[in-house]
């Protein structure tokens, strides 16, 4: 966000900001699936998915997230305690170093995670047992996260104003928390559809 | 956006909210109207949403 989203506020030079979101966004993809097909896959052998049983544990996975991210219940979920790194910018080419930083945060799990939400479509990945609907569902998670990217010309008012917009959206942090919450909450409720549908 | 009494760019708190409250709203509808066609589409939605709010960063 920080170092690629400036050069959409410089003039003449959009077309080749929107290449760079695009690379990243399209590394990400390649990324982010596959992540969610294994989880699917392993699931699917492991026998999950077969039963209504599974979206309920899917359903209280989720709330227990939920009632962590409000510091209800307490319990230990891993966490690689890395960023993604600013100086392949000064290494590498600008588009190679999108692409690398999708690749990289396509994966969600080798780098920092903010909200304990990752984990919910981690859960019900696995636990749906679907290879093709736990691509899905990596893939539009991925998609959300490099949508902030390619929000952020309504963001900067100015190519040198990434300090602000990061303070900005840091002040903004506890409504991103809310939010999460809230896409918790969607999540349970779309898995209820999801079970019910005929 | 505003500038400021020392001349720099500011980015209005109001602005902001308004980005990060309708891209995921946006993506809602969009998910609850496509649930038509595919049943996940309510599931496909809130991972769009986990996934914007983890653009925050650390």
């Amino acid at each position: 966000m920080g170092a690629l989203g400036p050069l959409g506020k410089v003039a003449g030079r959009r077309w080749r900001w929107a290449a760079q979101v695009g690379l990243y966004t399209l590394a990400g993809s390649l990324s982010s699936a596959p992540v969610g097909l294994l989880l699917g896959a392993i699931g699917q052998a492991l026998g999950a998915g077969t039963h209504p049983f599974w979206s309920v544990v899917g359903a209280v996975w989720l709330l227990a997230l939920l009632m962590r991210s409000m510091g209800r219940w307490r319990f230990p979920l891993p966490q690689w305690r890395r960023q993604t790194r600013d100086l392949w910018a000064k290494v590498f080419p600008a588009e190679v170093a999108a692409v690398l930083w999708g690749l990289d945060l396509g994966l969600a799990f080798t780098t920092w995670i903010t909200f304990t939400g990752y984990w919910g479509p981690v859960g019900i990945a696995f636990l749906l047992g679907q290879p093709a609907r736990g691509a899905g569902l990596f893939l539009t998670y991925w998609w959300g996260r490099a949508a902030l990217v390619w929000a952020s010309p309504q963001l900067f008012p100015g190519p040198m104003a990434t300090p602000t917009v990061m303070d900005a959206l840091a002040q903004q942090r506890s409504l991103f928390q809310r939010l999460h919450r809230l896409g918790l909450g969607l999540m349970i409720l779309g898995l209820v559809l999801l079970e019910t549908r005929p | 956006m505003v500038r400021s009494s020392s001349g720099v760019l500011e980015v209005k708190a109001g602005r902001v909210r308004r980005v990060i409250w309708g891209v995921p709203l946006l993506a809602l509808i969009i998910g609850s109207l496509g649930s038509v066609l595919e049943p996940a589409g309510l599931l496909l939605s809130a991972a769009f949403w986990l996934g914007w709010t983890q653009g925050v960063g650390p």
